[in-house]
């Protein structure tokens, strides 16, 4: 390129005139870049804002390594003197689902209130002589306020459910030995059976309950990850980090699309139409610069989240570059579509906050697709966004390489490849 | 009067933009029209159960046995294991909705199931199951091993293996304690009576099954009258949420006309007929108002048909419509006081009313997770969207007058701060 050069032409009866050096769709794209970063406030889509939510949506899923507790509060009330109150704590207390929180107040309304007001996952209430109703053989149940209609609740009730089993069959082993004794013990005088009391019911379901915290764990976790547990610390940040730099690179689109439907309407297009600069040189020199924008915004927050929230981008470089690579190629060429589609810059806004959404969504970006329905991740799987995240994840969580990309990327530059045409085909029919 | 004209103007200059009736209503019946298919029907449709996915779980059953007891007399084979129980536990039609189970032979094909991304979960019974599973002791424990990005299947999984070996844990537990019992009474209760005795306690335990277990399930007090449905309360948040994003989208459109006359010359020519600024002001606020509050009844009543989605009382509901209707109208004049152009204005709508409106969402994009929820709800809370979500929620779950009140006062706070200073700051403008 020879930029500020001046080329003397000569003329056909000999006389020289200066003329300014053709304009290249590397020149384009240069002034485009040039405009971008001009305008400060496009910083904030690309940089500012994906490293806040990055940090906000990393620290909500779990912040650094192994999140610090993240158990349901529950609150276990009632009849404090009952041995299975004592019981019911110490089972809450060996769980992994749920942790014991002592109430602020133990009055029964004021207890409900708080998981109205989500303070506490659940409450259980044991009932006053809820031992002894059991030692005379009925089966009490044990009030539990929840709202299962919240996701928190619904687990909570679960965990609960699962713990007041325990508790029963700590009543059942308790009643079992009451049945064996009256049939086993020697009959007194008048030839009844021995009463089995209570103070020796209560003694068996106290060492029944006992004992459930001596049981060795059933089940052991492992996980699938070719990193060390040394380099799986991201925590939440592994997952945050790829859902943001997707949402946020296609927010930033604004801008460049913008410029393109700024060039349309100021009839800076028709101008450039007029010189050596063809329709596909134009074209490609928009694309160009969305693609630099967009890959150098992605390379800044992948080394953002590589040395600052030790996300394992860099333990496979070359599949996170490729992954990068295909991705900004694709974004870079929705971005076009956008900027070649849009009559306004309004509209470049509107669609690109709409694709910012729909994709991001789909993606996974705010909320994990294993927690939708099946349904919804079929369609969801089948989106550039899904595949831009689960490429990233392949590097960062599963600590996988080159080969575990390819397939995704091949999607994203087929993808990236029909929306060029597209933008291209719209491209051609409005500068005709 | 004129300030009325001038609402009126706005608001039909608003309601004849297809621009803006896509982005007042379309795009929010969308994208929650979307939720509805990820969470898999409506909120009034029969089939109201949430969706899980299911898991795809593969299974090495090692458990090598060697128990003396038939484990399973109802069938033929007098060597059923525990690991035979528990992979027939899983691959049950009870089960057949959670997970879909492949059995291998071994663990590394197992793994390597999971390594290769064709299952998600790999289930890896030890030779010593059945032994711990019959003495309690260590070294027994079933190995899950899952692909790292998955939390919800694998704690499925898990939850059922944990529950199975409960189920013995407690004959044992229940067995120990007895015979330790008896042991200090001196006595020597006969292996039948004691066989007798756990058969009755596994079948009591087998009837009392269900998902609540002995537990009484009572809803908290405000939420009686609402559908103890999980999809159901899934939708009416994200619709609500939905529904105040936009909202304060159309309140900074709205004062954006402030700008857009200005740009045109027609506000510089008003000012030079009767009409006081201020009045001109009044009309602008008051056409961003009547806009948001038509925009919420159209899209709750909307959402209430094809959706069936409860918003809760009139009065709550009011109270919880008026005063977002006025936040969003204030938001919007604050933040154009601070533009210019209406180029600029594009950066606001891209950057500041997505920022916050995403700020107020992070309490709906982590409610699915119970552990981010708190978190979340806490920091949407720092911008005005947060305090109307909460209080669409307030009035949607049947929350006390003096919470929803209080909720409203905040709001009306954060609006009287708002439109002082975005009306100072245009008032010294236009001086």
């Amino acid at each position: 390129m020879d930029h500020g050069h001046v080329r003397r032409r000569p003329r056909p009866h000999g006389t020289t005139v200066c003329v300014a050096p053709a304009m290249t769709a590397i020149d384009l794209t240069i002034k485009d870049l040039t405009q971008i970063l001009r305008d400060r406030k496009s910083l904030m889509f690309i940089l500012i804002m994906p490293i806040v939510f990055t940090l906000l949506f990393g620290f909500a899923f779990g912040g650094y390594g192994a999140p610090a507790d993240t158990r349901l509060p529950v609150v276990v009330a009632g009849d404090t003197g009952d041995p299975a109150h004592a019981a019911f704590i110490d089972l809450v207390e060996s769980s992994a689902v749920v942790r014991l929180v002592t109430p602020a107040s133990t009055d029964d309304q004021a207890l409900r209130a708080s998981v109205r007001d989500s303070k506490v996952a659940a409450v259980v209430l044991i009932p006053s002589g809820f031992l002894r109703a059991c030692y005379d053989g009925t089966n009490p149940l044990l009030p539990c306020v929840v709202d299962v209609a919240s996701t928190s609740g619904t687990t909570a009730r679960n965990e609960l459910a699962n713990l007041s089993a325990r508790l029963t069959s700590a009543v059942q082993a308790a009643r079992m030995t009451a049945a064996i004794f009256s049939d086993s013990a020697p009959t007194t005088g008048i030839n009844e059976s021995p009463a089995f009391t209570f103070e020796q019911f209560t003694s068996v379901f106290r060492s029944a309950a006992a004992a459930w915290k001596a049981q060795p764990s059933a089940v052991a976790i492992t996980v699938s990850s070719k990193l060390t547990e040394q380099q799986r610390t991201a925590g939440g940040f592994a997952h945050a980090s790829p859902s943001m730099m997707l949402q946020f690179s296609i927010a930033a689109l604004i801008s460049a699309a913008g410029i393109v439907v700024e060039e349309r309407k100021s009839r800076t297009l028709a101008r450039l139409m007029t010189t050596r600069l063809s329709r596909s040189g134009i074209l490609l020199g928009h694309y160009c610069a969305m693609f630099t924008q967009v890959f150098a915004q992605l390379a800044l927050l992948i080394l953002f989240a590589a040395v600052v929230l030790r996300v394992q981008y860099l333990h496979a470089p070359v599949a996170t570059l490729l992954v990068t690579i295909c991705a900004s190629a694709f974004v870079a060429a929705l971005g076009l579509l956008i900027g070649v589609t849009s009559r306004s810059e309004e509209q470049a806004i509107a669609f690109s906050l709409i694709l910012m959404f729909v994709l991001a969504g789909l993606g996974g970006a705010w909320v994990p697709l294993q927690y939708t329905g099946a349904v919804f991740q079929r369609v969801a799987r089948a989106t550039p966004g899904a595949w831009i995240v689960d490429a990233y994840e392949n590097v960062v969580q599963r600590g996988l390489g080159v080969s575990s990309v390819l397939l995704s990327c091949s999607l994203l530059v087929a993808c990236g490849a029909a929306l060029f045409l597209l933008a291209a085909l719209r491209f051609r029919r409005q500068s005709a | 009067m004129q300030a009325l004209d001038i609402a009126l103007k706005d608001i039909r200059h608003s309601f004849t933009s297809l621009f803006g009736l896509v982005f007042m209503f379309v795009v929010p019946l969308l994208i929650v029209g979307l939720m509805t298919v990820a969470f898999g029907g409506t909120a009034a449709s029969k089939q109201q159960a949430f969706s899980v996915p299911v898991t795809k779980v593969v299974l090495a059953n090692l458990d090598a046995g060697d128990q003396e007891v038939d484990l399973d007399p109802s069938d033929s084979n007098p060597s059923t294991t525990a690991g035979d129980l528990l992979t027939h536990l899983l691959a049950s039609g009870e089960m057949k909705q959670l997970m879909t189970i492949t059995t291998v032979a071994s663990a590394k094909a197992a793994r390597d199931a999971v390594d290769g991304r064709t299952a998600e979960v790999a289930v890896i019974i030890p030779t010593a199951f059945t032994k711990a599973c019959m003495e309690g002791v260590p070294g027994g424990a079933v190995e899950v091993y899952q692909d790292p990005t998955l939390t919800l299947g694998p704690d499925i999984v898990r939850a059922v293996i944990s529950q199975f070996a409960d189920e013995f844990a407690s004959v044992r537990i229940m067995t120990s304690t007895a015979t330790a019992s008896f042991t200090a009474a001196g006595l020597t209760p006969s292996t039948d009576r004691i066989t007798r005795a756990i058969r009755q306690f596994v079948s009591e335990a087998t009837a009392n099954k269900g998902a609540s277990g002995s537990l009484k399930v009572e809803a908290p007090p405000a939420k009686q009258q609402k559908s103890a449905n999980l999809l159901a309360t899934i939708l009416a948040v994200n619709m609500a949420a939905m529904m105040i994003f936009y909202v304060y989208y159309t309140g900074t459109a709205g004062a954006e006309s402030i700008l857009l006359e200005q740009e045109q010359g027609t506000l510089q020519r008003l000012f030079t007929t009767k009409t006081a600024p201020a009045v001109v002001m009044q009309g602008k606020m008051l056409a961003i108002v009547l806009t948001t509050i038509l925009q919420m009844l159209v899209l709750m009543l909307f959402s209430a048909l094809a959706f069936g989605i409860r918003w809760g009382g009139i009065l709550p509901i009011a109270i919880a419509l008026v005063p977002t209707a006025l936040c969003a109208s204030a938001f919007g004049v604050f933040l154009i006081s601070f533009l210019k152009t209406t180029r600029q204005a594009g950066v606001v709508f891209g950057g500041v009313v997505t920022a916050t409106g995403m700020l107020a969402l992070a309490s709906v994009f982590t409610m699915s997770v119970p552990s981010a929820a708190q978190l979340g709800q806490r920091i949407a809370l720092f911008v005005p969207q947060g305090w109307s979500l909460l209080a669409f929620r307030q009035a949607m779950d049947g929350a006390s007058l003096g919470s929803l009140l209080t909720t409203a006062a905040v709001m009306l706070v954060w609006t009287t701060v708002m439109f002082v200073v975005g009306r100072a700051r245009m008032a010294r403008r236009f001086a």
